[in-house]
């Protein structure tokens, strides 16, 4: 059997409740972290809110961790859950009956909504998948580890969304020009 | 102008900056989260116990007054059930650093027989001595206290008894019973100190109970967990009323204190003569009854884990078991002592020192 990498001891350490060693298994991730988190809900204060949680969270699921090696992935896919509830919640707090007045006001706002609107505005698997792997820089494969989906999913999906935003620029330019 | 969907995105990214470096803010609430962290019980893998053995624990703190913690997690955390190490909430302070050092092994053997089933789920060899978490569940579900189940004696004054075989063979040590605390009360931790054994064997576990009348066997193959350890022995003998005296080894690691101590009469002498010659103040009914104290440098007294012993051949030889010091000791002192009802008696002409640092 091949010895323990350092990782994998750390992580043993840790399901067997060292403290330290799950800290130092999550310091190295500190700052992309952050970063996955920022580039999902943009504001800092829902960027801390979303990491303690993730932290505590995957400290409690310590146990579901099978494989060492897949700490990273496994964290950063807690992480992004934690993020895409927290947007949940947010959008939720949007009342019903201002759809209504949003149909009045939408020109207006229309012409200054930038292409990240409209990535927000996809369905949550796939916008996670665009924020991901454009605003990030992380390949299919990690991306589709980290949501855990067959890259071929990931693929479709991040084809369609493509599609949806293409459409999406095409009107929203017609528009503008027409106003 | 043709905007087409790569520029856009492009231009999207370069709004939504990569960061070199944590602000302040995040810091901070990482930092706090951390402490937070430090500061609630362990919550590791589960043991393969049944859900009844299962218990809530309430008592999760929650020190941020801050408010950093958002009222769902606080909550969540409240609930964990309590699926700690036995280990690290009621083992003695060896024990405990053994487990979140990473000296521990997780067993998970269950033996069932009728309305009865024991397991047997960590278990710690540190070539010092050998504790393992022994855990009783019956078939109504009910936790029942194991020392209430094991302290029953039978008619004929029949009594339960627990067998330790090391690849084979009979093990001829007592062991210590141990009662695990709070919700963990259907538990105990067995403790004994092992001589001679090697670095890896399989040791064989039978509980004998009189409400079964029948074996509960266990096999587990035992590997001595990796760690320091400090081993000493002491070419020094010291005579006093008779008792020759010498420590054939201390050994340090960082669960286990362990001494062993050789006592003999004279020259020639067997254990039966030897224990006649001397003087009655060192026995307690008519055996002799030394103990020992263990302190290091700064005087801190070292919590006693128990031991065992046997004679042979004019030799008494008697493994004592102690909590290690919290940090290595510079030295150590050993001094034996006599206990009559209150009373100690300490032994000064049979003290030794060892020194310890390397």
């Amino acid at each position: 059997m091949a010895p323990e990498t350092e990782q994998e001891l750390e992580v043993k350490l840790a399901k067997k409740g060292n403290h330290e060693a799950f800290i130092n298994l999550i310091r190295p991730l500190e700052l992309q972290m952050y970063n996955i988190a920022k580039a999902i809900l943009r504001h800092d204060e829902d960027c801390a809110d979303a990491l303690q949680e993730a932290i505590l969270q995957a400290y409690k699921s310590l146990p579901s961790l099978r494989e060492a090696s897949f700490f990273k992935t496994w964290l950063f896919r807690i992480l992004i859950n934690e993020c895409n509830r927290i947007l949940r919640k947010k959008s939720n707090v949007v009342p019903l009956h201002n759809q209504e007045e949003a149909r009045h006001v939408t020109p207006s706002i229309d012409v200054h909504i930038d292409l990240r609107e409209a990535v927000y505005r996809l369905e949550e698997v796939s916008r996670t998948i665009v924020i991901l792997h454009y605003f990030r820089d992380l390949p299919l494969r990690q991306i589709a580890e980290m949501l855990d989906l067959n890259e071929g999913a990931v693929k479709t999906r991040l084809h369609r969304a493509r599609v949806t935003l293409s459409e999406w620029l095409a009107n929203h330019r017609e528009r503008k020009v027409n106003l | 102008m043709k905007h087409d969907l790569n520029y856009e995105l492009e231009q999207a990214k370069d709004e939504v900056e990569e960061a070199k470096q944590l602000p302040n803010t995040i810091r901070t609430r990482l930092d706090l989260t951390y402490e937070f962290l430090e500061n609630t019980p362990p919550v590791r893998k589960k043991l393969r116990l049944p859900a009844a053995l299962i218990a809530v624990v309430a008592s999760v703190l929650l020190i941020i007054g801050s408010g950093y913690i958002s009222p769902v997690m606080a909550e969540a955390l409240k609930n964990i059930p309590f699926i700690g190490s036995i280990f690290l909430n009621s083992g003695d302070e060896g024990l405990k650093t053994a487990s979140r050092q990473g000296m521990t092994m997780d067993i998970d053997q269950s033996v069932t027989l009728n309305k009865t089933t024991l397991s047997i789920s960590e278990l710690m060899y540190d070539g010092s001595r050998l504790s393992m978490v022994l855990s009783l569940e019956t078939k109504d579900g009910k936790s029942k206290a194991f020392r209430s189940w094991w302290d029953q004696m039978g008619k004929n004054n029949e009594v339960n008894t627990i067998r330790f075989y090391a690849d084979g063979e009979e093990l001829n040590f007592g062991y210590g019973m141990s009662r695990a605390m709070g919700e963990e009360k259907n538990s105990v931790i067995l403790t004994f100190s092992p001589q001679g054994l090697p670095d890896a064997f399989d040791l064989g576990v039978v509980v004998w109970h009189i409400e079964e009348q029948e074996p509960f066997t266990f096999n587990i193959p035992v590997k001595i967990s990796a760690a320091d350890r400090v081993s000493l022995k002491s070419e020094e003998s010291k005579i006093h009323d008779n008792i020759h005296m010498n420590i054939d080894s201390l050994t340090i690691t960082p669960a286990t204190m362990q001494i062993i101590v050789s006592i003999s009469g004279k020259a020639g002498q067997d254990l039966k003569e030897f224990e006649q010659s001397v003087p009655d103040k060192y026995k307690i009914t008519g055996f002799l009854n030394i103990d020992y104290e263990v302190v290091n440098e700064k005087g801190d007294l070292a919590q006693s884990l128990g031991g065992s012993g046997y004679g042979s051949d004019g030799v008494l030889r008697n493994t004592y078991m102690y909590e290690p010091f919290p940090t290595k000791p510079k030295s150590i002192t050993i001094k034996p002592y006599v206990q009559n009802s209150g009373d100690k008696m300490y032994i000064p002409e049979l003290e030794f020192h060892i020194t310890v640092e390397e």
